[in-house]
């Protein structure tokens, strides 16, 4: 036998995989005339798939009732999904594929900031739009013109975190998340403490992917504060609460998460929690009853901040391709120009020149029977 | 004080539980099976489903957790591991990490994505200790390791099959020989291990009360780690390691808050591995076992490419800009990356037979060096490219010295530790590095007064830079050194007969392939244009050795065949996207389990 057929078979190797991929991005590039699409980068597998879920619930929503009242002149709106695992190794490609797609006429995501910062010179370049719609990184709009995001970032929301925080205590510790988001909301709920008089008797970071959290709640619990005041997600601060329970401390417990999930996870450990928030279930204004309604009928679940985001931000760039036109220029105009998007979470929604919500409303939201509440 | 020390040992309680299982199978079948957390995640998720959702009390469910994973470990047994007994123990441990993400996304569709309260089937804080509140549940988990570990020890020792076990695991073919059933004795460790696993996933669940699919892969790292804290294949050090780690660890973080544990956890495993190579209580064999990478002969040999081949193919590669999309485009320039970083760890891990599991860690020195010195010191790109694979060398080489006096698999867990350690490093020197905000804006390289910023101008540069890697490694590969290093590999009592200082050469060989990996890591920075520390993770590690491993350990052109299906078939698979993870392992597994010598090598 001759070594040909061998490497025939490695070469054919080699190529195969190109050529499929090569197959596959002639097939998704025709525009169908009567359709325009939104790109999602978003976790679908991996660590933060619950988040994919919980994005896809709102955009569900959102879509139907877009598509009932007959989509964007007339054409019917469609997502494609992309699963990037919020890994910047796979949202690079990603972008490409979606700015190479005429059919798309913005982007949605990713959800964690490092993943989407990675992508969005990509999109910047191409002049298409990046609704990156949970990343509160500072720096995250700073990437273009054509870089967007209502998520509130760090200096709104720990300005008045600190303000909540000091209604009720004078001396706190803080833990936060070691991670950009949880490091600038540290250092702005620091300063903004400050300005309010707070006093902080003890801080610490903690990884993402920790545990155990007892060593650094049992240094929280002996500098004796009023209360602690925790900067991260929902299971890490449903661990958190619990735990610190656990400890023996019994002042208030500022943090997790406005979402169902944290809820359940931290049970009673977290009564009388207070976060900083928008969204509440009980909001008597006409439009959030109808979506937490529509919600309710559909997924048997109670809504929660992730879904809200999801919902928002597709309402908000249908809004957008509405008034400008349902082309990639049409979505940054409209964005530009529109000022008064509906929003679920904020009422009505525009844009400051950082391409940020403009003087956003938060509210106070305490954990009271199981479920966020108005606060005082 | 007193505080801290119960919160450690409670914790390090759990680390000894699932440390147990894994040194068993260790001890037995010299397997560092990546699974483990995965099957004990399987166990979490499971006993929360039989608990919460069925409403079984706690007995049945234990009873039923540990059936389930006790099947689960003999799957993994009979599917993935025994059929490699022949192959390269390298081949059985990636066929461990294939298994692992089987197992993870089957049971994230499995039970959902979500985040599950472990019901509290014992109470979990109803006892006063110091300033603490534990829970009855701690106590029967502390007395469940107790007996799991004493029962183990008795059992290896004074048992018929306990001492079956233990002949297999000194010489599988003596034992064989014997007349010992050798396969069901592994059949039985497995079975064994992973029901122990699946009730360290009760009891665990139980006290860290938050449960999810993937918890596994953190829990199975650090009970690795404590097992080789212990010694690899002793249950006693197994949980000696555990209550160290928990109680070490709590200090630590007690001291410099929780944002080192990283630092803590993996810095310890290096000191201890300095001072007692084989572990605390862990013996070091007085002659080395085979090397991870094959026994004295290797399974095969490299396909030798000829320039009739060569010269079309690095045609097509030039010309493929003209023929696919950009988003193709992109894709392949991922591959050349990681094509450069697998391409030169063959001199390390191919020749010298040096598994190493921590590769992100020069990567993100090289990334972290290029975007500094590009952002804040404004030098161009190119002296900072070559700046990052110096350092790179210098810097991992440095700290993975010590390293090379180890043994087997000890070795690709120490550069598992300076992996990991170099990246907490990164992620604290806040002042230099950013720590965890990253760093952004990092400009596109320029060339002749050109920006190389399109997806297809990046692509070319890191072409022809794996071109200029492939050139270099196949020139050290057929010079002396290549010899030695060789020959370093092939059996290093015999080269050191000869009298080759077989550390140094191991040191230099690693360093070579640092280099490359601090230049990857500058181009991944570069099409990134963001770096922050947690890009640089153990997945990153497992997919560079996986690319050699997948091409032929040997074989730089197998590690651009391997880089072209590891990163490309994730992406062929977006077609499902539900599946896509899952069907990457069990591609993986097949890849391993039918050619585990390797893609791009002849079977001699």
């Amino acid at each position: 036998m001759t070594r040909l057929p061998r490497v025939a078979v490695a070469l054919l190797a080699l190529t195969l995989p190109l050529a499929a991929c090569a197959d596959r991005g002639e097939a998704s590039s025709p525009a169908d005339a009567d359709t325009v699409s939104f790109g999602v980068s978003g976790p679908v597998t991996g660590p933060n798939a619950e988040y994919g879920r919980l994005w896809k619930q709102g955009f569900d929503l959102a879509l139907d009732k877009v598509n009932a009242e007959g989509g964007i002149d007339g054409k019917k709106v469609a997502l494609k999904w992309e699963d990037s695992q919020s890994d910047p190794k796979q949202t690079v490609p990603i972008a490409q594929k979606f700015v190479d797609d005429s059919s798309i006429i913005a982007e949605l995501g990713d959800f964690s900031s490092p993943a989407s910062m990675a992508a969005s010179s990509v999109y910047q370049d191409a002049g298409l739009v990046q609704y990156g719609f949970t990343n509160s990184h500072p720096d995250f709009t700073k990437g273009g013109d054509h870089i967007w995001s209502p998520s509130l970032t760090q200096e709104t929301l720990q300005s008045a975190n600190a303000g909540f925080v000091a209604k009720y205590a004078k001396k706190i510790a803080v833990v936060y998340q070691e991670t950009d988001w949880g490091k600038s909301a540290f250092s702005l709920f620091s300063a903004a403490a400050a300005q309010q008089g707070l006093t902080i008797t003890y801080s610490s970071a903690f990884l993402p992917d920790s545990t155990d959290f007892r060593p650094i709640l049992i240094n929280a619990r002996d500098s004796a504060p009023d209360a602690l005041v925790h900067l991260g997600y929902g299971p890490d601060g449903a661990l958190i609460v619990k735990q610190l329970r656990d400890v023996g401390f019994t002042g208030r417990f500022f943090g997790g998460q406005n979402t169902p999930e944290f809820i359940s996870l931290a049970g009673p450990a977290a009564e009388g929690d207070i976060v900083t928030g928008a969204f509440l279930v009980d909001d008597p204004r006409p439009e959030v009853q109808e979506f937490v309604k529509a919600f309710r009928d559909r997924y048997g679940e109670e809504p929660g901040d992730f879904n809200v985001y999801a919902y928002d931000a597709l309402i908000t760039l249908v809004t957008a391709a509405r008034n400008g036109g349902a082309t990639r220029e049409g979505v940054q105009k409209g964005l530009l120009e529109t000022t008064d998007f509906p929003s679920i979470q904020f009422g009505t929604l525009s844009f400051n020149d950082e391409r940020r919500p403009d003087n956003p409303r938060v509210r106070e939201l305490v954990l009271q029977g199981g479920k966020f509440v108005l606060g005082s | 004080m007193f505080d801290t020390l119960i919160a450690g040992l409670v914790h390090g309680n759990a680390y000894a539980l699932v440390a147990v299982g894994l040194s068993l199978i260790f001890g037995v079948t010299h397997v560092a099976n990546f699974a483990h957390g995965s099957v004990f995640a399987v166990g979490s998720m499971a006993g929360w489903w039989f608990l919460a959702e069925l409403g079984l009390p706690l007995w049945a469910a234990v009873l039923a957790v540990l059936a389930v994973t006790g099947l689960l470990g003999l799957l993994i047994n009979v599917l993935a591991v025994r059929p490699l007994a022949k192959s390269p123990p390298i081949a059985a441990l990636l066929a461990t990490v294939a298994v692992s993400l089987v197992i993870d996304n089957l049971s994230q569709l499995v039970f959902g994505p979500r985040v599950r309260p472990f019901p509290p089937a014992l109470p979990t804080n109803d006892l006063q200790l110091g300033g603490l509140r534990i829970g009855t549940s701690d106590v029967v988990m502390f007395a469940i390791t107790i007996a799991v570990m004493a029962g183990l020890a008795a059992y290896l020792k004074f048992g018929r099959s306990g001492r079956a076990i233990r002949a297999t695991a000194q010489d599988p073919d003596a034992a064989l020989q014997m007349g010992i059933p050798v396969a069901r004795i592994q059949h039985l460790a497995f079975v064994i291990a992973s029901a122990l696993g699946g009730l360290a996933g009760v009891f665990v669940g139980m006290y860290t009360s938050n449960v999810s699919p993937t918890s596994g892969t953190a829990a199975g790292l650090t009970a690795f780690v404590a097992a080789t804290l212990g010694g690899l294949g002793s249950m006693v050090g197994a949980v000696l390691g555990g209550f160290l780690l928990g109680v070490v660890e709590a200090f630590g973080i007690s001291l410099w808050g929780d944002g080192v544990r990283d630092l803590i956890t993996f810095g310890v495993l290096l000191l201890v591995l300095i001072v007692r190579p084989g572990g605390l209580l862990g013996k070091v064999p007085a002659i080395a076992n085979e090397p991870m990478t094959g026994t004295f002969l290797s399974g095969g040999r490299e396909i030798r490419l000829r320039w009739w081949i060569t010269l079309p193919v690095l045609g097509l590669a030039v010309a493929l800009p003209q023929l696919v999309d950009r988003y193709t485009i992109t894709v392949a320039a991922t591959v050349a990356v990681y094509a450069i970083i697998a391409a030169s760890m063959t001199l390390v891990s191919g020749s010298a037979g040096q598994i190493t599991i921590g590769q992100a860690g020069p990567i993100a020195i090289g990334a972290y060096t290029s975007a500094i010195l590009t952002t804040i010191t404004g030098w161009s790109y190119w002296p900072a490219l070559l700046a990052s694979g110096l350092l790179a060398a210098v810097v991992a080489g440095a700290l993975t010295g010590p390293a090379w006096r180890l043994r087997g698999h000890y070795v690709a867990i120490a550069t598992l530790g300076v992996g990991s350690v170099a990246v907490a490093v990164i992620r604290n020197w806040e002042s230099l590095t950013r720590g965890a905000y990253g760093i952004r804006g990092i400009p596109a390289p320029v060339l002749f007064g050109e920006k190389l910023n399109s997806a297809i101008e990046f692509y070319l540069l890191s072409l022809a830079l794996l071109v200029l890697t492939l050139v270099v490694v196949t020139r050290v590969r057929a010079s002396h050194l290549g010899t030695v290093l060789a020959a370093v590999g092939a059996d290093e009592v015999a080269a050191r007969s000869s009298g080759v200082r077989i550390r140094d050469y191991k040191a230099l060989a690693y360093a070579v392939s640092a280099f490359f990996a601090g230049i990857g890591g500058s181009l991944l920075a570069v099409q990134y244009t963001y770096i922050e520390p947690s890009v640089f993770n153990l997945p990153m590690s497992l997919l560079a050795l996986t690319i050699i491993v997948l091409g032929g350990l040997y074989s730089p052109v197998g590690a651009v065949l391997g880089a072209l299906v590891l990163v490309g078939v994730p992406e062929l698979l977006r077609l499902a996207p539900d599946v896509r993870i899952l069907g990457y392992g069990v591609v993986l597994l097949l890849v391993i389990r039918f050619r585990p010598q390797g893609l791009w090598v002849r079977t001699a």
